[in-house]
């Protein structure tokens, strides 16, 4: 029996832009449903976000929303796209007064009331810093999540987007595996808004959720649309890796003042940059930790030590109070013991090319939040990711109702949902031994692979081994079968995920080896600098005919004009 | 090389008719999460196994599980080498495996509207938000408390549960918030809350569930002209009057037996309500007891109720009050540590004062240990020599590792010596006892289900360290006629 549903606007993803962008259809009176491949409002990265760069009434009279701009772009290295980056400087301030009126938490200076800086983050010239204690990316869920169920959005968990359904027209809707219920349904929508986050699931250590396997991207690839800014992948230098408990935690002691330390016990940033230690760059630091790990002075997890045990306890405290009472919780004592961190997949500055309004160059299809690039260029200023998702979360919405009021909403045939059902069909039948998990060792095995060639530091004949193992994957998952049945399969769900997987892989490698600099977070041994030649973006499309991934390395970025290194 | 044996509840409703636990077998270096075993059985012995995980690190409340029958965070919880059985949160329709439907805790916290339902223009989130509202922000609706609350569950429908209770109280607590979430509250049962502090120990953020969401809403029905049940009244009244939370008839034993004046002990004795007032029996025991151990020690007069059933109930004043006059009266007598026999007293010394006595106050706060800790076995057990004898842990000794649930050292031994036969029985985590007061038809629910159960485990005699479990579980075998009779520890030891 297909199903098929009608909504005006249909968005994938419950993080932030996701939340906010349906809210925002919702308050203008249009019919909207969220999907979320794990617990709606529980599943995404926005979770985890501490606090967002905004300037504001709030902000120090040196500062100003030009120079927001300009620390944005010198971060992305001038391969931002600039009209992305003054929409999303410009419109976050706009956006802090309606959230507060939707129940937003935000901390305020006793003194002035107006909201309170919690200090200047890296590459900020000023102190941007706002939100609520360190919890303010979960605030915002929380609020948007309460107050998109109030509008009556239709929140929909354990729901995988498959597909876009497409006509001639553009997109009509998706295709949905309702994983509570075990069946694919059909969405028709004049609107899709993708939001479904970034790809830190790609590595195998990661601060994002287990969900982050950038199936948005995939989904909006096999749709024909053009993905730009792939090969940048931002690494968080001091991931936990050891204790399991708190593996993927991403520590904030540095800033603090905590230093690392090899297996040998020896502070090696005083060797590598001996002026700035451990106060360089992010993407720098996880360069240090990166080779000195490679280079076998790494503990026997696989990271360095981290030890804070120099801070005061009190400052560590009222600066990290959550982090604090997780570790507490986990029985450590932050302030005594030593955890073991490494460089882990933070952020991802590639995906859906997007103009200044979320569109794409699909009808009907726009992309929000992480899912999207150009915003970020080839390194995401720290703070600045609530800011984009704040801002084109409204931006987005705005957008997905114009879009919708004047878009007709296509029709999805019972014999497509049908098709789509076989699609996944045909991946069930067992394998040879009842049970193995086939599909989780291919995601393993993907994840292995983009730790090892296409992680922090990069090199042609590295890039060149895991774009074939990469190929290798990419087939075996077109064509594997599992076991189990439709309902709750995490073996199905993992054989859809690696088919998204290593279509973005394949992307990213791509971009990265036809990228012959470093610039931002890419870093290349054999290519250390950074090329004026290079200050552009690299995009990206999947031809569906052939299977294959076509690149077109343009003209200089729109950006040029910024200052030349 | 640490082994674990993992039974895992298992259950695909397409071709099975009811959920069956599956045994797998796990070898690791060094602590295993329970995130880590459920992956590695999916990884080795079955792809198929359904489970929730998002962060993996403790923040989003995604993966709550029930683990050897106590909800926890998959993710979090660490497993102890040996035997353990990981089931789906119990009181949720599962889906599959260990993948449960939130759906009808969502139908209910929509009921709450939880949601900012504006008073006013002004939408400034508060100047500096409060201690309460900070604690509650930190809610991710994993459920634990939910789960684990003794009230929730035997009486669903009489008390919503801590977490819905957390969704009110996080609205109430905001300023700019308009809506009655005082009726709100009241109609979620928040009376009926027995103040065991469970949802509080478990909370996988560390929130103080009881204190921020029940406590605090309870206070603001006060404030609000809200003045309780007539028990709870006439609770105030005799504290007002009497300094305890019964009327004194005859002489409270720290009257007979009190002295005001520093005797060079600094061991003192705290009575509490019960072994001071009603229960005397108890009292003199006590004190025989200690003067049997022949550790010198001075019962202060002038000592009063601890406080804790008044602050429960958000009086929080009253607490106060009782709070300095008890620091008062054991300051001047030269007291540096308490011994009690109640553990609801113990709780309220030690987790609670610290809140409701200056810093100042708080430097001569002495050390409070319970009688167990203090004597050595007795050998007045004579009268249960072979007789079938289990332990009831009071909800008040349990702490945040869960592990208080185990009998005092020296109840065993004292059950060894008089040739007792100790059973162990898993009886539930409240008496109900202290909801007794405002909603006796709760109290009397969870008293009887510790009854059946201890019934039906054989046993004859069951002990327990807390007077109000003795007298509401007493009361709970009388009515069910039940051929068990309840003591407390303090009769034997």
């Amino acid at each position: 029996m297909a199903v098929v549903r009608q909504v005006d606007v249909l968005v994938v993803g419950s993080g932030v832009a996701g939340l906010y962008a349906a809210t925002r259809c919702a308050q203008q009176g249009l019919s909207v449903a969220v999907l979320d491949k794990g617990l709606a409002g529980r599943s995404s990265a926005s979770y985890s976000a501490k606090g967002m760069a905004v300037f504001g009434p709030w902000s120090v009279k040196e500062d100003s929303e030009e120079q927001h701009v300009d620390d944005t772009l010198k971060s992305g290295r001038y391969v931002n796209d600039p009209r992305l980056v003054e929409a999303m400087v410009k419109g976050a301030a706009g956006g802090i007064l309606g959230l507060e009126s939707m129940g937003m938490l935000f901390d305020r200076n006793p003194d002035t009331g107006n909201l309170a800086l919690h200090g200047k983050a890296a590459g900020h010239a000023w102190p941007r810093d706002i939100g609520f204690s360190d919890i303010t990316g979960k605030l915002l869920v929380d609020t948007l999540l309460s107050q998109a169920r109030m509008l009556g959005v239709s929140v929909l968990s354990d729901h995988l987007a498959l597909d876009m359904a497409l006509g001639a027209e553009g997109v009509k809707g998706c295709f949905v595996l309702d994983m509570d219920a075990g069946e694919v349904v059909a969405i028709e929508a004049s609107v899709v808004v993708m939001a479904t986050g970034g790809i830190g699931d790609l590595y195998p250590l990661t601060s994002n959720a287990v969900q982050n396997t950038g199936d948005g991207i995939a989904i909006a690839m096999r749709a024909g649309a053009t993905v730009k800014d792939m090969e940048f992948v931002q690494f968080y230098p001091a991931t936990v890796v050891y204790p399991p408990v708190l593996r993927g935690v991403n520590t904030n002691s540095i800033g603090l003042g905590a230093q690392l330390l090899n297996s040998a016990k020896e502070r090696f940033m005083s060797r590598l940059e001996p002026e700035k230690l451990e106060q360089v760059t992010r993407d720098r630091l996880s360069q240090c930790i990166y080779l000195e790990i490679m280079e076998g002075r790494g503990t026997e997890n696989g990271g360095v030590y981290l030890d804070a045990t120099s801070i005061p306890r009190e400052k560590y405290k009222a600066h990290f109070p959550s982090e604090w009472r997780l570790a507490e919780h986990a029985g450590l004592d932050l302030g005594k013991d030593v955890v073991e961190v490494a460089p882990g997949a933070h952020y991802y500055m590639g995906g859906i090319e997007i103009g200044p309004d979320g569109s794409t160059d699909v009808p009907g299809l726009l992309a929000l939040g992480e899912c999207a690039s150009g915003v970020h260029g080839a390194n995401r200023l720290a703070n600045n990711s609530l800011t984009d998702v704040l801002s084109f979360g409204k931006i987005g919405g705005d957008s997905a109702v114009a879009v919708a009021r004047r878009r007709s909403r296509g029709s999805i045939g019972a014999r497509e949902v049908n098709e789509a059902e076989e699609r996944i069909r045909r991946r069930l039948g067992g394998s040879a031994v009842a049970g193995a998990a086939i599909a989780g060792r291919m995601k393993q095995q993907v994840r292995d692979v983009m730790g090892q060639y296409v992680g922090v530091v990069r090199e042609a004949r590295g890039l060149a081994t895991g774009e074939r193992l990469m190929n290798e994957l990419s087939r075996a998952a077109s064509e594997v079968t599992v076991s189990g049945g439709m309902r709750c399969n995490p073996e199905l769900l993992r054989a859809l995920e690696v088919q998204n997987m290593t279509l973005v892989a394949g992307a990213i490698i791509k971009g990265a080896t036809l990228r012959k600099e470093s610039r931002g977070s890419q870093y290349r041994t054999d290519f250390p600098g950074e090329d004026a030649a290079w200050q552009r973006n690299i995009r990206i499309r999947y031809m569906r005919d052939s299977g294959e991934i076509v690149a077109d390395a343009g003209t200089a970025a729109p950006a040029a004009g910024g200052e030349k290194t | 090389m640490n082994h674990f044996t993992i039974l895992v509840s298992r259950y695909d409703p397409d071709n099975e008719a009811a959920p069956h636990e599956t045994q797998y077998e796990l070898s690791n270096d060094g602590d295993l999460s329970v995130l880590d075993a459920l992956r590695r059985i999916r990884q080795t012995y079955d792809g198929t196994l359904a489970f929730r995980e998002s962060c993996g690190t403790g923040k989003c409340g995604s993966c709550a599980v029930e683990v050897d029958g106590k909800p926890a965070l998959a993710c979090q919880h660490l497993l102890s080498p040996g035997s353990h059985r990981i089931s789906p949160l119990r009181s949720f329709p599962v889906i599959r495996d260990l993948t449960v439907d939130v759906g009808p805790y969502e139908s209910r916290l929509k009921e709450v509207h939880p949601s900012l339902v504006a008073a006013c223009a002004d939408h400034e989130s508060d100047r500096q938000a409060g201690a309460v509202l900070r604690d509650l922000a930190l809610c991710t609706s994993c459920l634990i408390c939910e789960v684990g609350c003794p009230v929730h569950e035997v009486a669903p429908e009489r008390y919503q549960g801590p977490a819905i209770m957390t969704a009110i109280s996080r609205w109430m607590a905001d300023p700019r918030d308009g809506r009655d979430r005082v009726e709100d509250a009241s109609k979620s049962g928040v009376d009926s809350c027995a103040s065991c502090y469970r949802c509080s120990n478990s909370c996988s953020r560390g929130i103080d569930v009881f204190t921020s969401s029940v406590r605090f809403a309870r206070e603001v029905e006060l404030s609000k002209g809200y003045s309780g049940t007539a028990t709870d009244r006439q609770m105030v009244e005799t504290f007002r009057e009497f300094g305890k939370l019964f009327a004194i008839k005859e002489a409270p034993l720290s009257v007979k037996y009190g002295s005001s004046q520093d005797n060079g002990a600094t061991t003192g004795v705290f009575l509490g309500c019960m072994l001071d007032v009603r229960h005397q029996d108890w009292g003199e025991q006590l004190l025989k007891r200690l003067g049997e151990s022949g550790m010198p020690f001075i019962v202060p007069e002038g000592q009063v109720c601890c406080g804790g059933p008044l602050l429960w109930k958000g009086r929080v004043r009253e607490a106060k009050e009782a709070a300095r006059k008890n620091l008062e009266v054991f300051k001047a007598a030269g007291v540096r540590r308490i011994v009690t026999a109640c553990p609801g007293c113990k709780l309220t010394w030690t987790r609670e004062y610290p809140h409701l006595l200056s810093e100042e106050a708080l430097q001569s706060l002495p050390q409070v240990v319970d009688i167990s800790e203090v004597v050595a076995a007795a050998k007045n057990a004579g009268h249960l020599s072979s007789k079938t004898v289990g332990y009831f842990p009071p909800c008040h000794t349990q702490g945040h590792d869960g592990k208080d649930s185990d009998p005092p050292g020296v109840l065993l031994r004292t059950l060894n010596e008089a040739g007792a036969n100790y059973v162990q029985a898993t009886l539930g985590e409240c008496c109900g006892g202290m909801a007794a007061s405002s909603d006796p038809q709760v109290a009397r629910k969870l008293g009887s289900r510790v009854i059946e159960r201890a019934v039906n485990a054989g046993l004859e005699v069951l002990v327990t360290t807390c007077p109000f479990c003795v007298e509401n579980l007493s009361r709970a075998a009388r009515a069910l006629n039940a051929p068990l009779s309840v003591i407390n520890m303090v009769e034997i030891v």
